[in-house]
């Protein structure tokens, strides 16, 4: 299999040249030194394995490699970005631009060595065989799952989600406030997403919310608090 | 006696220099830059509490001030707001992702403006809040693209975490007889080309002759 990364700092260079030649053999590891020339060899070689250490660079540069690359190689190649965890909103961003995950020093090699195990083993999860195509390309399908909510405010929600929300996420729920209860259905969108120790922190704003709705909803938190 | 506010603005066009004009009155400190990411060195050493950035400003020069706006102001220092010049969401979302706080239309009301300046310079004061901890269920529509008789892929924004439940609901569950949310447990996630995830669901409550006719009904889709 083949692997490239394009790292900045040599100790992270010695680290993953070490471990994938211990440890992952299979891997092939080769090192760029610009976002051209990593890309150029993507298309040349396919590869199964990308690490893009965000480190100093522009940030702008590396969304755009990796958003490039998972439109270049599809679903299948493991893209993998290293960074600060004071980096976390970037971080968090590379995902949505189409990395698998992120990885902060020190790096969980254990982590590691699960992920790639999956991933050789990812062909079966998408095989034909296990699944088939929905002939009209796909079918709309209404999804609920639980969310923690934290504050409630007149701009929208703070919560925690064990999922990673992109944000511009849409999302509908039934808020029952105020006594005796009203209950308001709203639409919310996330606009900031953010790592805690709890995991994934968002805020998401009220969407297309009616004035009047908005002012009855910042009335009943004035009241209840 | 308190320091007053500064404001950045970056952008040249009449609009948005007709805000900052408005902001100049309204005594807050303020200074406006046509462009450039070298200028952004003149304020490395100032207080700033917020900068308002024009996203029409000519080849991305904009993202590359918000990059280096995250870089020497790391954000927590200062307050961003940018100004979309049109009904954009990718522009939108796009400069989230740099940490920007807020976004505007240039043709926005200057009261509003103003009130938007203030509310993010000092957030407590106009931000109305109160706990609330407590699990609450959320919906959402996803894109189910493939499906077999014990689980499905679908497209969404949401990457969902591995082992997470969740609730289905589609018309194709009822064309089998289930009219009840199929209940879900994530299995695998990864993204797509098209800046979704791709999420394996696998079915949990599904009754064997729902899974039966499942399995009839995609027999048939081979036909086709």
């Amino acid at each position: 299999m083949i692997a490239l990364a394009w790292l900045e700092d040599s100790e992270s260079r010695q680290e993953f040249e070490a471990y994938f030649k211990q440890k992952n053999k299979n891997f092939d590891l080769s090192f760029f030194d610009s976002s051209e020339g990593l890309y150029l060899k993507a298309r040349e070689l396919r590869p199964h394995c990308i690490l893009i250490e965000l480190g100093a660079k522009n940030s702008l540069v590396v969304f755009n490699l990796v958003r490039d690359l998972r439109h270049l190689l599809g679903m299948l190649p493991l893209i993998i970005i290293l960074g600060s965890p004071k980096d976390s909103e970037l971080l968090m961003h590379s995902v949505t631009t189409g990395a698998n995950f992120f990885l902060s020093p020190p790096i969980d090699l254990m982590f590691l060595d699960s992920q790639l195990t999956r991933f050789s083993n990812q062909d079966g999860h998408f095989s034909p065989f296990k699944f088939r195509r929905v002939p009209s390309g796909g079918i709309a399908v209404q999804t609920k799952t639980q969310i923690h909510l934290n504050t409630l405010t007149n701009r929208g929600i703070w919560f925690h989600s064990k999922h990673l929300l992109a944000k511009g996420f849409i999302f509908n729920f039934q808020l029952s406030l105020g006594a005796p209860l009203e209950n308001f259905d709203l639409t919310m969108r996330v606009i900031s997403n953010d790592l805690s120790e709890e995991g994934h922190r968002y805020f998401a704003e009220y969407f297309e919310l009616s004035e009047e709705t908005r002012k009855r909803i910042t009335y009943l938190i004035k009241t209840s608090s | 006696m308190k320091e007053m506010n500064k404001v950045i603005f970056f952008g040249n066009s009449p609009s948005f220099k007709e805000l900052h004009q408005y902001i100049r009155k309204q005594n807050l400190k303020s200074s406006l830059e046509l462009g450039g990411l070298t200028a952004l060195e003149n304020y490395k050493e100032e207080g700033i509490d917020l900068f308002v950035i024009d996203l029409a400003l000519p080849k991305e020069e904009a993202y590359l001030i918000l990059d280096g706006l995250y870089k020497d102001f790391h954000f927590s220092e200062c307050k961003v707001v940018v100004c979309i010049s049109h009904r954009s969401q990718l522009k939108r979302f796009r400069s989230f992702a740099f940490g920007v706080h807020d976004y505007m239309s240039p043709l926005i009301e200057k009261e509003e403006f103003l009130s938007k300046i203030k509310s993010l310079i000092h957030p407590d004061k106009n931000t109305i809040q109160m706990k609330w901890d407590k699990q609450v269920t959320i919906q959402f529509e996803a894109n189910l693209t493939h499906i077999s008789e014990s689980g499905c892929l679908m497209e969404t924004k949401a990457k969902f975490h591995e082992g997470a439940e969740c609730t289905l609901n589609c018309t194709l569950f009822h064309d089998i007889g289930s009219h009840q949310d199929i209940l879900g447990s994530a299995s695998f996630s990864t993204p797509s080309p098209t800046r979704l995830f791709v999420n394996q669901i696998d079915f949990k409550n599904m009754g064997d002759s729902y899974r039966d006719s499942l399995r009839k009904l995609i027999w048939k889709w081979k036909d086709v």
